[in-house]
């Protein structure tokens, strides 16, 4: 079963497999790529932001929505202002929410252990298996830490005196000395579960290909061949 | 040389400071037009933590495996990032094999660590004319002069992270952090 954290996603999305999911974000970005009309790019864009609404996902596109439409604001201002068209300025703006939606879709709705179990079932190697699933579950945790990193040190040291020195023994080494500790704790602990080892790892349940993820797949391929051939 | 659990674990932690860090600096100049600018404001944080990295394990491939996992992660925004990280990991792995008879280890890691953000900021500028279309090729090779230059600074600025790289690695060996 996945996590709390997925609980108010809707079953259509959570039960999804998570390499059909994977697949589906990295067709959402060569569509984005592969588009140059700005109308069949906010066509699917409305579309996807539909989907993503109906699946519970509501919740997790808020928080980062203001921050992401300022980021593409300043992507079609600068675009536009460096020699771009409209519509070339308006089209790498839009493309900017697509990388927003698929990274939704995909984290959003998949647990790292689900993600973990599907890549251990097409016989992925345990290495590359683990440090995968360290480095996607550690971002948001090193990412935390460096702020409280960030501001401990503005809370000590006034601006005036902020040399670059200064900065590198009170952020830069803290946050170093941060991820080594880390990196040993999490090594320790897996080596107690017994990875590492060269033994064949049982799972705790099976992740399978069904027809409904074959369905997923084409219904998304059809809906985006359409917009594209019909604009 | 075969890669145990925690250079496993400190390969992946690496990377995904890697992430962090990229996801801090890189939006601020994803909008200017100039070819490997990403690269240039990643080249010093990403040059520091790979000679980190290099202090602590020192096998072939660190380079490669660590592009790999930084790559994979960002294949959710494009699956060409994953393909210039990972040539670059190759060419700076390719550089610390066949340089480990003829250098020093500490100039090995800079060369590296340097060559890594050179080649990622003129293969990422090239996949992105070709693959994302940022850029016509051949406005591409007229500005090969500023792609030059721009590779030239992540080169030295990736080295210089490296430099400090290595300084926090030898406090961290000194105070035993690190062994």
């Amino acid at each position: 079963m996945q996590g709390s954290a997925f609980a108010g996603v809707a079953p259509f999305l959570r039960e999804l497999h998570p390499i059909v999911k994977l697949i589906t974000t990295i067709l959402i970005f060569i569509y984005a790529l592969a588009t140059p009309s700005p109308t069949a790019l906010l066509l699917y864009l409305f579309l996807l932001w539909g989907f993503l609404l109906l699946a519970g996902l509501g919740g997790q596109l808020r928080g980062p929505l203001p921050y992401v439409s300022a980021a593409a604001v300043i992507v079609f201002v600068v675009g536009w202002l460096f020699g771009g068209t409209f519509p070339m300025a308006l089209a790498a703006a839009v493309r900017f929410f697509y990388l927003f939606f698929s990274f939704t879709l995909f984290v959003g709705s998949t647990s790292p252990n689900e993600f973990l179990r599907a890549l251990h079932q097409a016989r992925l190697p345990w290495m590359l298996r683990v440090g995968l699933l360290i480095t996607m579950r550690f971002i948001p945790v090193l990412k935390e830490d460096m702020t409280k990193i960030i501001q401990s040190f503005s809370l000590r040291v006034d601006k005036g005196q902020r040399r670059l020195g200064l900065m590198y023994r009170g952020m830069l080494v803290p946050f170093l000395f941060r991820m080594m500790s880390l990196s040993d704790q999490i090594a320790m602990n897996l080596q107690m579960r017994g990875f590492g080892t060269k033994r064949q790892q049982t799972r705790y349940r099976d992740v399978s290909f069904g027809s409904y993820d074959l369905f997923f797949l084409l219904a998304n391929l059809v809906v985006m061949g359409t917009i594209r051939w019909r604009f | 040389m075969q890669y145990n659990l925690k250079d496993i674990t400190y390969s992946a932690m690496t990377a995904a400071a890697m992430n962090v860090l990229s996801y801090v600096t890189v939006p601020l100049v994803v909008a200017v037009p100039v070819p490997g600018l990403r690269n240039l404001v990643v080249a010093p944080f990403y040059g520091l933590l790979m000679a980190l990295a290099l202090m602590r394990i020192d096998k072939h491939g660190l380079f490669t495996l660590i592009s790999f996992f930084t790559g994979v992660v960002l294949l959710f925004i494009s699956p060409v990032i994953l393909g210039f990280l990972l040539i670059s990991g190759v060419a700076a792995d390719l550089f610390y094999f066949l340089t480990q008879r003829g250098l020093p280890k500490r100039s090995r890691i800079i060369g590296a660590s340097g060559l890594y953000m050179a080649v990622m900021a003129v293969v990422g500028a090239l996949f992105g004319a070709l693959f994302l279309g940022e850029m016509p090729l051949g406005d591409l090779f007229r500005s090969t002069p500023v792609l030059a230059a721009v590779a030239i600074l992540c080169a030295v600025t990736g080295g210089m992270g490296a430099v400090l790289g290595i300084r926090v690695g030898s406090e961290f060996r000194r105070t035993t952090i690190m062994r």
